[in-house]
């Protein structure tokens, strides 16, 4: 009686366990290949049709359809150069370098991934509405109060910025280092 | 004695329990792409019948929870055992436009921007291995025929068309260029 019994708890439990830790893994987007240069992360095999198991079911839960290599590549960031969780209540500077490409883009999401609307009706830049100085360089001013210059409104509290680049040669084996991204840099907090 | 023994059918417990587990873990994680009904392929094919394009509005939230706002898109889901289909876009004038070949079970296999373009137009035929061998038999050697062919090792996938605007104002012109994306068989 005990030997059965405490055989169904085994299959139980491991199927269980199994299933469970699967879930929680999938949750996480755990998969392996999440790469981070500066202040952004990245899916390098995200689009691949040999993206590891992980990614793959990944990819399969979330239903999205991801750029593909040699469409363009998707970075993300969740927190600053220095590491600290963005917040709409500090002001931002996003500027410096940006990996090679074609056309590129800066959009800004709430925590729960939905555009921000604002009065300025502002919620993305491309690379070429931005305004650059003599030597062509950029800079962008995130944070929920009016800034100057290249504006982009941010929500009372934490948000994510997606930098998209099209036509590009990463994710094609190139990888990027930090000096080639953005530097995300908070000037002030209210 | 026998304290050795229940030890020992305890730690057999426990190692089947664990052996049991990752066996488990491992099989739903890969079996999570073919079961899934929320993967784009899925989500694709249940918008239109097949080849009939489809403008993704904000809405559908399909390309991606946090779509670029800037780019407009469109979508046809597509079937090769009827033959290789042929999908094409305008290139647009300038700015940035591409188109994706995506196959079930999840992944790109085959990708073109507009830097890419001939004659003003994207083009390219998506076929199966066996589809490319025949083709490329039937090609004048004097006079190839210069199309751009991606294999694709399953017979249903779909085709992403994306344009970005550069500039709000373009974002009209983007979804109109979309707009105008082909999907069909070819002989």
């Amino acid at each position: 009686m005990l030997r059965i019994l405490s055989i169904v708890v085994v299959l139980f439990g491991g199927a269980v366990i199994g299933l469970r830790s699967a879930e929680i893994t999938l949750d996480r987007n755990v998969s392996g290949d999440l790469v981070r240069a500066g202040a952004w992360e990245m899916r390098v095999s995200e689009s691949l049709v040999s993206a590891d198991p992980y990614a793959q079911a990944e990819r399969a839960r979330s239903g999205v359809i991801p750029l593909a290599s040699g469409e363009g590549f998707t970075l993300t960031a969740r927190h600053d150069s220095q590491g600290r969780r963005l917040d709409g209540r500090c002001a931002y500077s996003v500027s410096g370098a940006t990996p090679a490409a074609r056309f590129w883009s800066v959009t800004l999401f709430d925590e729960a991934g939905h555009l921000v609307a604002n009065a300025a009706q502002r919620q993305a830049f491309t690379s070429t509405e931005l305004s650059r100085d003599a030597k062509g360089s950029f800079a962008i001013n995130v944070g929920s109060r009016v800034m100057s210059g290249d504006w982009l409104p941010a929500p009372a509290g934490g948000f994510v910025l997606l930098l998209r680049l099209y036509d590009t040669p990463i994710g094609t084996g190139v990888s990027v280092t930090p000096e080639q991204v953005p530097a995300i840099t908070r000037l002030t907090c209210s | 004695m026998q304290l050795i023994g229940r030890l020992a059918g305890a730690i057999r417990l426990i190692a089947c329990l664990i052996v049991i587990a990752i066996s488990v873990h491992i099989v739903s994680v890969l079996s999570v792409p073919s079961l899934s009904h929320a993967d784009a392929f899925s989500r694709v094919s249940r918008l239109a019948p097949e080849l009939r394009l489809v403008p993704l509005d904000g809405h559908e939230a399909l390309l991606d929870a946090m779509e670029d706002p800037d780019i407009a898109a469109a979508v046809c889901s597509f079937d090769l055992t009827a033959g290789p289909v042929k999908v094409s876009l305008p290139a647009g004038a300038d700015g940035f436009s591409s188109i994706a070949l995506h196959q079930e079970g999840g992944g790109a296999f085959f990708a073109l921007s507009n830097s890419a373009a001939e004659n003003g137009r994207l083009e390219v035929v998506a076929l199966t291995p066996a589809q490319a061998v025949e083709r490329a038999a039937d090609d004048d050697p004097d006079n190839p025929s210069g199309e751009v062919r991606a294999v694709s090792s399953r017979t249903r996938g779909f085709a992403v068309f994306r344009a970005l605007a550069l500039f709000p104002s373009q974002r009209q012109a983007a979804k109109a260029l979309v707009a105008r994306a082909s999907c069909q068989h070819v002989e």
